[in-house]
């Protein structure tokens, strides 16, 4: 529910309660007005009833003055009652405000009885009511055509500052530009945001720079490893457990290198705007991809069926592509079983690898985050997917993973 | 041949110019910017390997220097950074190979050889291993003046050997220099073996001597003696 609207119906509800207790405020009072009015003017009128029957006029006029003669005399206070009578000219019972006096007048006592028409309650009850909810209605008419006016006018600039927080990404590396308004509360919130993507902007490059300072700096002492564990690999040790050790030092060190270069890549990937594009040939590329695998591919017996006729051609970073299908063909070899298909096809801009593989343990989907694996291999880092990834949303490609028994497949929709 | 090695972490200078020694190459040392530009002038090198990063300044400028003082200087920078602008700006300021970190012994060896023999045997790249005569720009090899048919695999495997003669090389170093990044599709290296099976193979029928050795649990080694 929108703030306005939100606010407005509390507006709304609250009114409606203060106006029912107006209703009654206004009705209780009307009523006495009213009563007390009636009853002035009945006791003016059976003073004037009475000063005619001094004179020996009985003004009798029913049901409005009624005189009745009594045979003893009562002193009873004069009362005032409200009271139905039915008209036969009318063919209904209306209300009457009585009032009766006992009199002596020239020897005879007399019962008099004056009476006015009451308006009915309920009419006046209604006729309150009716208008209270007109008022009603017409409050909530205007107050939901300034709410259509003011969304669009003075929250434009809240809107507008909604999308560009939306839109802002750390990646992109270019702080946000909110719109000015002039409402205190809204500029105040623009210039907190501003702030906030201001601070996270350069705490994220700071971190960049960490990261990749970090990465190449561990290149050095990697080297200096590497370097000694092949000079000392060169004396040729005929005790086993040297050789053997050093063996895995080197190994060890191998994948910290190749661990780093692809985090290097990563990183790069994450904050790249300038990767320059080329027309390319995809066909060409993948089948020059292959082959450069055909080793893999011949040592695990592998059996190769292409299908690359497509003749598309995309505007993409000729390294990255070479990275992003190296990836993937390398992936679909090392993890076939020997003597599985592979089936690399290029439809239009569609590419799909499909190749036999051990049923994953859990959603293909999973392979694109880092360091995922259903088995740790000494040749196999986790992150080949990850990059392949970073790759496609660089480019706003989209990329399937799906397994269908006994098939991985893979497939990337091209621009 | 007179190499200067221009590197700031002095364990590993102290390593590569001891792996190189037995290459009968002339080493010398420089820790900084300003050690290695006053060795630079003073000298003249037959190759240079260069770091970028020095603590006192920028090693491109070290690869200026060099190109303007001796153009037949062979120029290969070491850089910590996989950056491709580092590496096309070396290369146009005259650079002749660019190697990151880190990096096997025997690569970097058997480039160092590579750069040497472009600059100074212009034309004739051709390398003489008792009965091997190995063409380089044809890609050929020929024993006995018989013309032996090599794979493309074998024969950089071949030429990776003979730059490394008399040194252990393992199947990383192996399989990084002839598959390149492409080993990531391998589960294991142990492919390796064939290729080098076959590769001896071609040689021992050839009528060459078997030089290939191979050394259990690491890799092989190319041996004359």
């Amino acid at each position: 529910m929108k703030l306005l609207n939100k606010i407005s119906l509390y507006y709304i509800f609250n009114t409606a309660i203060l106006f029912m207790v107006g209703l009654f405020a206004i009705y209780l009072s009307v009523d006495w007005i009213i009563s007390e009015r009636s009853d002035g003017q009945l006791r003016d009128t059976s003073k004037e009833v009475t000063l005619k029957l001094k004179r020996g006029i009985k003004a009798e006029y029913p049901p409005l003055i009624e005189i009745i003669e009594l045979t003893s005399e009562y002193s009873f206070k004069p009362t005032f009652k409200d009271t139905t009578i039915y008209l036969e000219s009318e063919k209904e019972s209306e209300i009457y405000r009585q009032y009766t006096v006992y009199k002596k007048i020239n020897e005879k006592n007399y019962k008099i009885i004056v009476r006015t028409s009451l308006i009915e309650k309920e009419d006046l009850f209604s006729a309150i009511l009716i208008i209270l909810i007109i008022i009603l209605a017409l409050l909530f008419v205007i107050l939901s055509l300034i709410n259509r006016y003011t969304a669009r006018k003075i929250f434009k600039p809240f809107y507008n500052n909604l999308k560009h927080l939306d839109m802002f990404s750390l990646h992109k590396n270019d702080s946000m530009i909110l719109d000015e308004s002039n409402i205190d509360e809204f500029n105040e919130l623009k210039n907190a945001l501003t702030k906030l993507s201001e601070k996270a902007l350069k705490e994220y490059r700071s971190l960049k720079e960490f990261s990749e300072d970090l990465s190449h700096e561990l290149q050095t002492p990697l080297a200096v490893i590497k370097a000694k564990a092949e000079l000392l690999q060169q004396k040729e040790f005929t005790d086993t457990e040297i050789s053997s050790n050093l063996q895995s030092i080197i190994n060890n060190a191998d994948r910290l290198d190749k661990l780093n270069r692809s985090l290097i890549l990563l990183t790069k990937l994450e904050t790249a705007d300038l990767f320059p594009t080329q027309k390319i040939l995809l066909s060409s590329r993948i089948e020059k991809i292959i082959d450069n695998y055909s080793d893999a591919i011949n040592s695990k017996e592998i059996v190769l069926h292409t299908n690359l006729q497509s003749i598309h051609e995309i505007e993409f970073n000729e390294n990255l592509l070479d990275i992003l299908l190296s990836n993937l063909i390398s992936n679909s070899i090392k993890h076939n079983i020997p003597k599985g298909d592979l089936f690399v096809e290029l439809k239009d801009s569609v590419f799909m690898i499909r190749n036999n593989g051990k049923e994953p343990k859990q959603s293909p989907l999973h392979y694109f985050t880092r360091f995922t694996y259903d088995e740790k291999s000494q040749n196999s880092l986790g992150l080949g997917l990850a990059i392949v990834k970073k790759i496609c949303d660089l480019y706003r490609i989209k990329i399937e993973y799906t397994f269908e028994k006994p098939f991985h497949i893979l497939k990337i929709n091209f621009p | 041949m007179k190499l200067i090695l221009i590197e700031d972490e002095k364990d590993l200078a102290s390593t590569i110019a001891s792996y190189l020694k037995e290459e009968e190459y002339f080493i010398d040392k420089a820790y900084t910017y300003s050690e290695a530009n006053e060795k630079i002038s003073m000298y003249s090198y037959d190759c240079a390997l260069v770091d970028l990063m020095l603590p006192d300044g920028n090693g491109i400028d070290l690869v200026k220097k060099l190109k303007e003082l001796n153009q037949q200087c062979g120029i290969i920078i070491i850089s910590a950074k996989e950056s491709l602008e580092d590496k096309v700006k070396g290369l146009n300021l005259g650079a002749d190979d660019y190697i990151t970190k880190p990096f096997h012994l025997a690569e970097l060896n058997a480039r160092i050889k590579s750069v040497i023999r472009r600059k100074h045997f212009d034309g004739g790249n051709t390398i003489y291993v008792n009965e091997l005569k190995i063409d380089i720009d044809k890609r050929e090899l020929t024993i006995n003046k018989i013309a032996i048919e090599l794979t493309r695999r074998e024969f950089d495997l071949l030429l990776f050997f003979i730059s490394n003669k008399e040194r252990v090389l393992n199947k990383e170093a192996i399989v990084e220099h002839v598959w390149g990044d492409n080993s990531s599709a391998f589960d294991s290296y142990d492919f390796v073996y064939t290729h080098v099976k076959n590769l001896r193979k071609k040689l021992k029928d050839s009528g060459a001597k078997d030089y290939l050795k191979s050394i259990y649990g690491i890799g092989y080694k190319f041996t004359l003696k």
